[in-house]
């Protein structure tokens, strides 16, 4: 892809993301003028990048919104929350078109008609005039031209412009006459009054009351280019036009005359001697550059004589700039950008970068020590000696490859505002659709995790928000009668523990009726009617993870569209997380996310079983315990412990494996309690041994046949440590 | 290494435009130089002196017509010919990019073709020269 193509979509979206922070703030406190200031800029800058691209239809529909927001910023129109919603819909239709063409490389089809529309909409919503519609013969003065006209412009195929400017047009910047004269090959030019002339005393001369219709004999697409800022006031048309007489070819200053004559001008500004001095030297330099670039030796020589001396300075720049009168610079036609598959890009700062650097070089230090060490073994130093050396070296080496390390991953974390970022949109046009008043409060987003982490969690933390608004948070009605406060609260809130990125988001809605969820679990089949009333309240609530109950005919007050809770729960998994849920029914509902910092390195829990190393990834790991053999319960073959008043399952890793069984005498059991999204299980080990970072190696060949097992790790002594999935396993 | 490369510094607050600037003038075989901002272009231009400033006016922290001014102040800048690029094309904005420095006005977007030829034109650089680097 075109690197400056690439670049302008980094950019539009960011801008987009800056736009729709500040309309949510302008929304909320709609005087606030930083807010529209911040917007305006965004948009602002938008528009001028759209404008560098063969993008019309973008270019309009930003030019819409920019509008608006003028009206607003002069008090003409009020942020009322219909403009508020065509405004967040013509960011989010921006968004839209930025991933068309970072995919496709162009715009959508019927872009254009779309951006009108829009344009009609929030024109609408200004309460402003109708979007202008070209009825049919509307460019029927050209057949009517007079003869003079005709001389000039008949007599061959032109582009017609018919150009309405908007009566503000003079507040927004617009400069009609000067677009018209920017009409390359302009063959003839009318200006007209829109409306019979008015009393003098009447005539508002903030107000533009002109239009304008020209003949061009450029190409339509090289015509429409120079209107890019105003599409929604232009008509453009090729037609051929009766006539005789050809026209001669107009005459356009080159830009270097246009340049000298603009320093004659500069010459000519007021000012004190100090000012004048510096303008003098300025332009000085610029015309001697000009000039040598034309190759004018003879003008230069001159230029020089008349330096110093002000005033003959400006009468020979005035000559230079009639001396010659180049043709008009002809239009070059854009490259438009090709399209090419969209990539990832990850912005990294510019610290970060340098730090990689730096301990680059330090690597390559330390590395040079080693040639110097075989040269010493070779000449015979002792060994003693040597493995001094080499020691110190592999010291020096492993702290540089861990500081490396860490600033590779640094590389790639980033702070979960970028995942928190959609929220408050959500959550306002949520709630406004639902009849909710909610207020969403966030905090920790400046927690930092992985790149990876990230992308997995933006979705569940989507859906869940999502269920919060739909499901958990009350009617206003309803939870004024139930004693609360009419708006409610979700938090949404991040931090770093020592396992890794912990994400909770909690309500003070209705909570989940776990009465319901243990119903609705024994009619889907998907747990047995016993066991289902021998849950606690906790336990029941947890049932929402099971695959089946939450989709999209679940339990009303918990789940809808398809939004499923066990979506979630293996997004999370899938990335080596886990999910927790707690409920209190008329209090609300806290769903937390436990996830690694990085799946690059996984952090693991070690366990010996049969004189092999196991590990499991620490976040599913709830705890550790020894437990007395007596303190077993067994119905059969099926174990269980009684852990804070709950039976928990017990299960033999042993088994689980195939191995032998343990025939070691001993009094205790060391159980290692796992948390499988929503249901706790012991695990029955040999040993505890330490926790680990491991870079996890999925099985691959044969062995990705293999169930039970999340990968190999190879640990710092060369052991190999397999790493188990309990989920598989069980 | 070509120390006869002219050297244009692009002052912007719009990466896009910088890099768009950037892509045209290094194709033409100038050297860029990019800041984001006045004081950003001001602390370029006094570290390194360009041959050739390209100035936007709306920006934050310090606009083009404030960094003009101040560096039309700086003996060692004083003479630098300067470009400024606006969305806006009214005269008085003109006439206030004229007032604070700038040699020459262009209206958003500037073509290619327009943007290579001024830099050309100001840093004195003929047709036939057109140094690879």
């Amino acid at each position: 892809m075109n690197p400056l193509f690439e670049q302008f979509v980094i950019e539009a979206r960011e801008l987009l993301d800056a736009a729709g922070a500040a309309l949510l703030r302008l929304e909320r406190e709609p005087g606030d003028a930083g807010a529209i200031n911040d917007l305006f800029r965004a948009l602002h800058t938008l528009k001028g990048a759209t404008g560098l691209f063969d993008m019309a239809p973008f270019t309009r529909l930003v030019h819409a919104g920019e509008d608006a927001l003028m009206a607003v910023r002069e008090g003409r129109a009020a942020v009322t929350p219909e403009l508020a919603d065509r405004l967040f819909q013509l960011l989010d239709l921006g968004v839209r078109w930025v991933d068309h063409l970072d995919a496709e490389g162009d715009l959508p089809d019927g872009a254009d008609a779309v951006a009108r529309e829009r344009e009609t909409l929030l024109r609408a919503a200004l309460g402003g005039e109708k979007a202008v519609e070209a009825p049919s013969g509307a460019f029927s003065w050209v057949d009517e031209l007079t003869e003079a006209e005709r001389r000039t412009a008949g007599g061959r195929t032109v582009t017609a412009v018919m150009y309405d400017p908007h009566p503000d047009c003079f507040f927004t910047g617009d400069d009609p006459l000067d677009l018209c004269r920017k009409i390359p090959d302009l063959l003839l030019l009318r200006i007209e009054p829109v409306e019979p002339w008015p009393e003098l005393s009447a005539l508002d001369p903030y107000r533009c009351a002109l239009r304008f219709r020209t003949l061009s004999a450029a190409p339509k697409d090289d015509v429409a280019r120079v209107f890019r800022s105003v599409p929604d006031q232009v008509r453009i048309a090729t037609m051929t036009v009766a006539g005789a007489v050809t026209a001669p070819e107009p005459v356009v200053e080159g830009l270097a005359e246009s340049i000298l004559r603009e320093q004659a001008r500069i010459l000519a500004l007021e000012g004190t001697a100090a000012e004048r001095e510096a303008r003098r030297a300025v332009v000085l330099r610029t015309v001697r550059n000009i000039l040598t670039a034309q190759g004018r030796e003879a003008d230069r020589a001159a230029l020089d004589r008349v330096a110093e001396t002000p005033e003959a300075l400006r009468g020979f720049v005035e000559g230079l700039a009639d001396a010659r009168t180049g043709g008009g610079a002809a239009s070059v036609p854009f490259a438009v950008p090709a399209a090419a598959p969209a990539r990832r890009a990850l912005r990294v700062e510019a610290e970060r970068m340098d730090r990689l650097m730096s301990l680059v070089g330090e690597l390559v230090v330390a590395k040079s020590r080693l040639p110097y060490l075989a040269r010493e073994a070779r000449e015979g130093q002792s060994f003693e000696m040597l493995a001094q050396g080499l020691k110190e070296t592999q010291g020096q080496i492993d702290a540089i490859v861990g500081e490396l390390q860490a600033a590779v991953l640094r590389l790639r974390v980033l702070p979960l505002s970028r995942v928190f970022e959609p929220l408050p949109r959500l959550v306002r046009d949520a709630a406004r659709r639902l009849g909710k008043s909610v207020e969403l409060r966030l905090s920790g987003e400046e927690t930092q995790a992985d790149k990876d982490i990230l992308d997995v969690l933006g979705e569940p933390l989507l859906h869940l928000v999502r269920n919060s608004l739909d499901h958990g948070i009350e009617t206003p009605d309803a939870r004024r009668a139930a004693g609360k406060p009419e708006t409610a609260e979700i938090r949404v809130s991040a931090f770093q523990d020592k396992n890794g990125v912990v994400v909770e988001v909690a309500d003070d809605g209705a909570g989940i009726d776990a009465g319901a969820v243990r119903r609705k679990a024994v009619e889907r089949g998907l747990i047995e009617a016993d066991r289902a009333a021998a849950l606690t309240e906790e336990e029941a609530v947890r049932l929402v993870f099971l695959p089946g109950l939450s989709t999209s005919s679940g339990v009303s007050d918990l789940s809808g569209r398809g939004v499923g809770m066990d979506a979630v729960r293996a997004a999370v998994e899938q990335a080596g997380g886990r999910v927790e849920i707690a409920s209190q029914r008329g209090h609300g509902t806290r769903v937390r996310l436990v996830l690694p910092l990085t799946m690059m390195i996984t952090r693991v829990m070690m366990v010996e079983t049969a004189g092999a190393l196991y590990g499991f990834p620490v976040t599913l790991v709830t705890g550790m315990l020894r437990v007395r053999r007596g303190d077993i319960r067994a119905v059969k073959r099926a174990e269980s412990i009684v852990l804070h008043d709950a039976v928990v399952p017990l299960l033999r890793l042993r088994r689980l494996l195939g191995l032998p069984e343990d025939d070691r005498a001993v009094g205790t059991e060391a159980v290692l309690v796992v948390d499988l999204g929503g249901q706790t299980v012991g695990l029955v080990v040999d040993g505890f041994r330490e926790r680990a970072d491991v870079v996890l190696k999925p099985m691959t060949g044969v062995l990705a046949r293999l169930r039970g097992y999340a990968g190999t790790a190879v640990l710092g002594d060369g052991q190999l440590l397999l790493v188990l999935n309990l989920r598989e396993l069980l | 290494m070509n120390n006869d490369k002219r050297r244009v510094l692009v002052v912007d607050d719009a990466v896009t435009v910088r890099a768009y600037t950037r892509q045209v003038l290094e194709a033409d075989g100038f050297v860029v130089d990019e800041a984001i901002n006045g004081i950003d272009g001001l602390e370029h231009a006094m570290a390194n002196p360009p041959d050739l400033l390209i100035v936007d006016i709306n920006m934050q922290k310090m606009d083009g017509y404030a960094m003009l001014r101040v560096l039309r102040q700086e003996p060692a800048l004083r003479d630098v010919p300067a470009v400024m690029i606006s969305t806006e094309s009214k005269d008085s904005d003109r006439e206030q990019a004229r007032l604070a420095g700038a040699n020459w006005y262009f209206v958003k977007p500037v073509k290619p073709k327009d943007l290579s030829e001024a830099a050309r034109l100001l840093t004195g650089r003929s047709h036939e020269d057109k140094r690879e680097g």
